[in-house]
C-alpha cells in the first residue's frame, strides 16, 4: 500500500523561555516521539568538554585524577559543537586528536602566594578559542562578581606555596559516552491531564468532606470556589498522577467522584540546560540529531534491490 | 569466702547482706561486680569490672533534682559534671552480672508514672533508670537509623559491614603509608542520623553517600540482591574512590661486607631479572611519583652483589643478583608517594605508595545501613533510567524482593524521613526508642507535596510510558564496601605449582588454581563423570610418571637419556614398568618409605614367595 | 647499575627543602637534619582522561 502516510503534524507552543530554561507544549504526536526527544536531549546532543588533561605540577590537596575528573565536568559553551568533527573522525590532525579542527586547548597556571586560601575556579581556565569557554554563571547584573554565582566553578583550593599547572584538551562528545557531555541539567515531560469531576456525586458531599477530599491530594489540584462553594480544578498540571484523590474517593464510598486521564498525545516539557547550549538551541539540536539518525536508516533505499541487505525486512517494511 | 585482691581473707555466710553493705558504701571509684551463686558454698565474689551507666537510687526523692541537673548541665564545669554525678552516686556503672540484681526502668517517664500510679505500674521495685535506652548500642550499631524497626540479625550484619565501608578513615591519610587504605572521593554526612553519631563524630568523617534509591523491578538486572546503578551518576563522581597500597623494602645486610643496594639493575651484569619493565625506575632504583605502573612493573630496584655462590657456574659477567619489588600482578595505578629513610638498624629503607582510582563497576559491593548488601548487576545511563515528572532519576535501584523476608523496615523509614529531610534542609532524627512514627513523617511528607508514603509515579526511560505501579523513591544512605571485583577477578589456565606437592599454587596473588574440593568431587561422582574427575585430579593437577620394579613394587631408577633402568634392591634392570600416578601419591610413598614402610605397587598377580 | 648514577633530588619531610642525594649518601636533610625524605614528582608530563 504505497503512499499512505500515518504521519501526524506535531505542533510546539512555547510557554516560558529563558537562556537556560524552557517550558513548552508538544501536541499531536505519540509518547514515543516525546520520549525520543527527551532521550536525545539528554544523551545525544553533542557538546564540547575537557577530555584530556596533562598535569605538569600539582601540589594541591586533591590528587591528579580527582582534578582531571572535575575539569571534565565543567560545562563549556558549545555552540560550535554541532558543526565540529569528533576527534576520532578527524583527518586533519596526526592521529592524536589535538588539532585545531577537532579540539580546543585550555591551560591553567595558578600558584597561591598569599596567606589566604586561593580558590582555583573555572575562570582561571584560559581557552585557545574564545567561542569555547567555561560557562559563566554570574547573574545579568555584573555587580555579583564576588558573590557565589559570579566566581566561577571552584576546581580546587590552594594554600600558600601550592601550585597547579596543567594543559587540557576539550573535544566534542555526547552524553551517551560520558555524562560530562550531556547539555541537559533536567529534561522531563508530563502527560497533560484531563480531569472530569462528577458533579452529581460531588453534590452528595458536605463541605467538610469536600475539603477533606481536596486535602488528600499532596499537590494543590483542586480547591473550593469561594463564590459557589463548589469543588473546582485549580491547577490541573499540578497533578502528579499519584491517584491519591481517587483512592480517597473510594475510601469515602464515592468511587468515580473524579475521572483523571492522561492525554496520550499532549505533553508538557520542561528543559533545563547546563549552560553549554541554550535551552531553545538544545531542543532544535535534538530534533536535528533525530532527523540525522532517521536519515541514516532511510538512506539504504528500501527498494527491492536493497533486499540483499535487509532480506525480508525490506519487503516487510514496504507492506508486502 | 571473701577475697581481697585475690587473696582469701574472711568468710561470711550472708552474701546478699555483704552485697548490700558494699553497694551502700557508695564507692564511686570501686566498680562492683557480683556473681551470685547462692547454691554453691562459695557464695558470691566481689570483683572489679566496669559496666553500663544507670541512674541510681531511684527511691530517693532527690533523684528528680539530680536528673534535671544532668540534663541541663555541660560536662566542662568542674562542679557538677559527669564525675561529680558519679561520685555522688546519681550515676552508677553496672555490669552484666550485677544487672541481674537490678530493676531498671527504660524511660524517666515510665519511672514517674510508676511512682504516681503504683497500681498500674509495671513494677514497684525499680532500682535504676536508663539515661537513654539507645545507649545499649555500641559504636557500630549506633550508626544504624531506626534499628528498633529492623529484624535483629540485620542490625548485626550492618554492625560488621560498617567496618568495611569506605570513607575518610583518618584526616592525615596523605601522610601515612598504610599497606591498604581506601578513601571516598565525595563522602556525605547522612541525611538521617542517630543522636549517638554526634559523639562518634561520624558527620565529620562520614563513610557513604546519600543515594537516591528506587525500590523497583526494572529490567531484572537487580535480582538476588544485586543492584542497578545509574552510570551517569557514576560519571559525575558517585561513589568514586581511591585505593592506596604501600610497598616497602630494606637494604638488608647479609654479612659484614655484603649489602643490598637500591638502584636500577643492568641486564648485562645482573642475573635473575624478571621480564617486567625496569624503565620506570630512576637512577636511584625508585619510580618517581606520577609514574603510571601496572602488572609486574618494577617499582623498587634492588640488587645484591654475588658472592662465590654455586651459581657461579653461569657466565662470569654476572656480578649482581636481582632482588626487586614489583607491583602485584593484578593491579595498576600511579605511584603516589615515595619515602626514603633509615630504619632502626641504620639500614636504608624505602616505602612506595601506589594509588588507583576505583570507579564503581559491575561486581563492586555496596550496602545500605540495614544489612542490605549487594553488588552492582548492571549500570544504566540516565536516559534509560525510570524518571519522575520532576525529572529525577534514581542512583540505585534495589529489588523489592530484598525487603519482605529480611524485614528491614528501618531502611524504608530512613528513606521516607530522608525525603522529608532533604526537602526541609534539616537532618532527620532516627535515634531508636524515640517518639518518631511513620504516620508523622508521612503527614509531613504530604505537606511537602509528595505522596505521603514515599511513592512516586515514574515513567519508563526506554518508552516514555507510565509505569503501572508506583515506585518507592527517596534518599537512602549507602556505603561502598571494600570488596571490589577488580581485586578478586582471577583466572588461570596453567601456572605456578607448589614445590613440595607439585600441585597448583593457591591464591590469586600466587596466580593459583581454584580448588576442586570434596563436594565438587561428590558432584562428579553423582554424574558418573569419571574421566572428567580423573582429568581434574590428575592431568590438570600433579600428573607424574614413575618407573616401578616388578619384583619389589618400589620406585626404580630410570635414566631416559641413556634408556637405562635399574632397581638397586632387586638387582633388576629389565623387569621395570612405568606407571602414571599423581605426584602427591609419589610423595606419600616416599614419605612412607622414609619411615620403613614399603608401599609396593604390584603390577602383576602376587607371586607367593615360597 | 649505571656507571655514573645521577644524583636524584628529594624533599625533606619536615622543612620541604630540596636535597640532592647520591646512591651511597646518608639519608638526612641538609638543613634541618630530618631523616625522612620524599621523592619529587616526575618531570614527565602525565596524561589523564578527564572521565
Amino acid at each position: 500500500m504505497e503512499g499512505a502516510s500515518y504521519a501526524r503534524m506535531p505542533r510546539v507552543k512555547i510557554r516560558e523561555l529563558k537562556d537556560d530554561y524552557m517550558k513548552f507544549e508538544l501536541r499531536d504526536t505519540d509518547a514515543s516521539v516525546a520520549n525520543a526527544l527527551r532521550r536525545v536531549m539528554i544523551s545525544e546532543v553533542p557538546t564540547v568538554a575537557i577530555d584530556l588533561v596533562e598535569i605538569e605540577v600539582n601540589s594541591s590537596v586533591l590528587n591528579d585524577e580527582f582534578i582531571a575528573h572535575r575539569l571534565g565536568l565543567i560545562p563549556l559553551t558549545s555552540e560550535r559543537a554541532m558543526g565540529m568533527r569528533f576527534s576520532r573522525d578527524c583527518d586533519a590532525c596526526d592521529g592524536d586528536g589535538q588539532c585545531e579542527y577537532c579540539s580546543v586547548e585550555f591551560h591553567l597556571r595558578v600558584k597561591c602566594m598569599t596567606d589566604s586560601t586561593l580558590d582555583v575556579t573555572s575562570k582561571d581556565l584560559y581557552s585557545s578559542d574564545h567561542t569555547v569557554v567555561p560557562v559563566d554563571f554570574s547573574a545579568a547584573d555584573s555587580s555579583s562578581v564576588e558573590t557565589s554565582d559570579g566566581r566561577g566553578i571552584i576546581i580546587v583550593k590552594l594554600r600558600k606555596g601550592q601550585e597547579l599547572r596543567l594543559r587540557a584538551i576539550a573535544r566534542k562528545g555526547i552524553g551517551k559516552d560520558h555524562a560530562k557531555w550531556s547539555p541537559a541539567a533536567t529534561v522531563t515531560f508530563m502527560y497533560e491531564p484531563e480531569i472530569h469531576i462528577n458533579e452529581d456525586l460531588m453534590e452528595s458531599l458536605s463541605l467538610e468532606e469536600k475539603k477533606e477530599w481536596i486535602d488528600s491530594s499532596p499537590t494543590r489540584v483542586f480547591d473550593i470556589d469561594p463564590v459557589t462553594q463548589q469543588v473546582m480544578v485549580v491547577d490541573p498540571e499540578a497533578y502528579s498522577y499519584d491517584d491519591e484523590v481517587i483512592k480517597k474517593a473510594e475510601a469515602m464510598g464515592k468511587p468515580g467522584l473524579v475521572e483523571i486521564n492522561a492525554k496520550q498525545d499532549s505533553f508538557i516539557f520542561t528543559v533545563e540546560s547546563t549552560g553549554a547550549v541554550k535551552a531553545s538551541q538544545l531542543l532544535q539540536n535534538a530534533i536535528e540529531i533525530l532527523k540525522q539518525k532517521l536519515d541514516a536508516v532511510r538512506l539504504s533505499e528500501d527498494t527491492v534491490e536493497a533486499d540483499d541487505q535487509f532480506g525480508e525486512l525490506g519487503a516487510h517494511m514496504r507492506g508486502g | 569466702m571473701i577475697r581481697v585482691d585475690g587473696d582469701y581473707s574472711e568468710t561470711a555466710s550472708d552474701v546478699l547482706h555483704i552485697h548490700n553493705i558494699v553497694t551502700s558504701l557508695n564507692f564511686s571509684t570501686i566498680e562492683i561486680k557480683t556473681i551470685n551463686s547462692l547454691d554453691s558454698w562459695d557464695g558470691g565474689v566481689i570483683v572489679m569490672v566496669t559496666g553500663v551507666v544507670k541512674i541510681k537510687d531511684v527511691n530517693r526523692k532527690q533523684n528528680h533534682m539530680c536528673l534535671l541537673l544532668l540534663l541541663s548541665h555541660q560536662e566542662s564545669t568542674e562542679d557538677s559534671g559527669w564525675s561529680d554525678l558519679v561520685s555522688k552516686g546519681f550515676i552508677e556503672y553496672i555490669d552484666a552480672e550485677e544487672e541481674e540484681t537490678t530493676m531498671i526502668s527504660m524511660t524517666i517517664s515510665a519511672l514517674v508514672q510508676a511512682r504516681l500510679n503504683p497500681e498500674e505500674a509495671y513494677s514497684d521495685t525499680y532500682t535504676h533508670c536508663e539515661i537513654h535506652p539507645s545507649l545499649i548500642l555500641g559504636v557500630c550499631a549506633s550508626i544504624i537509623p531506626f534499628p528498633d524497626h529492623n529484624q535483629s540479625p540485620r542490625n548485626t550484619y550492618q554492625s560488621a559491614m560498617g567496618k568495611q565501608a569506605m570513607g575518610i578513615y583518618v584526616t592525615n591519610y596523605q601522610l601515612r603509608t598504610d599497606t591498604l587504605s581506601y578513601v571516598l572521593y565525595y563522602p556525605q554526612k547522612p541525611l538521617v542520623i542517630t543522636r549517638a553519631m554526634e559523639h562518634l563524630h561520624f558527620r565529620q568523617l562520614p563513610a557513604g553517600i546519600n543515594a537516591i534509591v528506587a525500590i523497583a523491578c526494572y529490567s531484572g538486572y537487580n535480582q538476588e540482591d544485586s543492584v542497578i546503578m545509574n552510570q551517569s551518576s557514576i560519571d559525575r563522581g558517585f561513589f568514586r574512590s581511591l585505593s592506596f597500597r604501600s610497598y616497602r623494602d630494606v637494604e638488608k645486610k647479609m654479612g659484614t661486607l655484603v649489602k643490598e643496594d637500591f638502584g636500577r639493575p643492568d641486564r648485562a651484569t645482573t642475573m635473575g631479572m624478571t621480564h617486567g619493565s625496569y624503565d620506570k625506575l630512576d637512577d636511584d632504583g625508585l619510580a618517581p611519583p606520577g609514574t603510571r605502573v601496572s602488572g609486574s612493573d618494577v617499582i623498587i630496584g634492588k640488587t645484591t652483589p654475588l658472592s662465590q655462590e654455586d651459581a657461579q657456574g653461569r657466565a662470569a659477567r654476572y656480578s649482581r643478583r636481582d632482588h626487586i619489588r614489583s607491583l602485584r600482578h593484578s593491579e595498576t595505578g600511579m605511584v603516589d608517594q615515595v619515602l626514603l629513610t633509615t630504619n632502626a638498624d641504620g639500614l636504608r629503607f624505602v616505602k612506595v605508595r601506589v594509588r588507583s582510582v576505583r570507579i564503581p563497576q559491575i561486581g563492586d559491593k555496596f550496602s545500605s545501613r540495614h544489612g542490605q548488601k549487594g553488588t552492582v548487576g548492571m549500570t544504566f545511563t540516565q536516559e534509560d533510567m525510570p524518571w519522575t515528572v520532576e525529572g529525577i532519576t534514581p542512583d540505585i535501584i534495589v529489588n523489592p524482593h530484598a525487603i519482605p523476608s529480611r524485614m528491614t523496615i528501618g531502611q524504608l523509614i530512613e528513606c521516607i524521613m530522608g525525603k522529608f529531610a532533604a526537602q526541609m534542609g534539616k537532618e532527620g532524627d532516627a535515634t531508636p526508642f524515640t517518639d518518631v512514627t511513620v504516620d508523622n513523617i508521612s503527614k509531613s511528607l504530604h505537606k511537602c507535596g509528595y505522596q505521603m508514603r514515599g511513592f512516586e509515579t515514574m515513567y519508563n526511560g526506554h518508552t516514555g510510558r507510565r509505569l503501572s505501579a508506583m515506585i518507592f523513591l527517596g534518599p537512602t544512605y549507602y556505603q561502598r564496601l571494600k570488596h571490589m571485583v577488580d581485586d578478586k577477578i582471577h583466572s588461570r589456565a596453567r601456572g605456578p605449582v607448589q614445590i613440595h606437592t607439585r600441585q597448583p599454587s593457591a591464591g590469586r596473588s600466587r596466580d593459583g588454581g581454584l580448588r576442586f574440593g570434596e563436594m565438587e568431587r561428590d558432584c562428579m561422582i553423582s554424574h558418573g563423570a569419571a574421566h572428567f574427575m580423573k582429568e581434574r585430579l590428575f592431568d590438570q593437577s600433579d600428573a607424574y610418571r614413575v618407573h616401578v620394579c616388578e619384583h619389589c613394587g618400589l620406585i626404580a631408577i630410570a635414566n631416559l637419556k641413556k634408556t637405562s633402568f635399574e632397581c638397586r634392591g632387586c638387582m633388576n634392570r629389565t623387569d621395570i614398568v612405568q606407571v602414571h600416578i599423581p605426584y602427591a601419591c609419589k610423595l606419600l610413598f616416599q614419605e612412607l618409605m622414609s619411615m620403613a614402610i614399603a608401599p609396593r605397587m604390584l603390577t602383576k598377580e602376587i607371586q607367593s614367595k615360597e | 647499575m649505571d656507571p655514573l648514577p645521577e644524583p636524584v633530588s628529594y624533599l625533606c619531610g619536615d622543612c620541604g627543602v630540596e636535597n640532592t642525594l647520591k646512591p651511597g649518601d646518608v639519608i638526612q636533610c641538609r638543613e634541618c637534619g630530618y631523616r625522612i625524605l620524599y621523592k619529587k614528582r616526575t618531570r614527565r608530563i602525565v596524561q589523564y582522561e578527564a572521565r
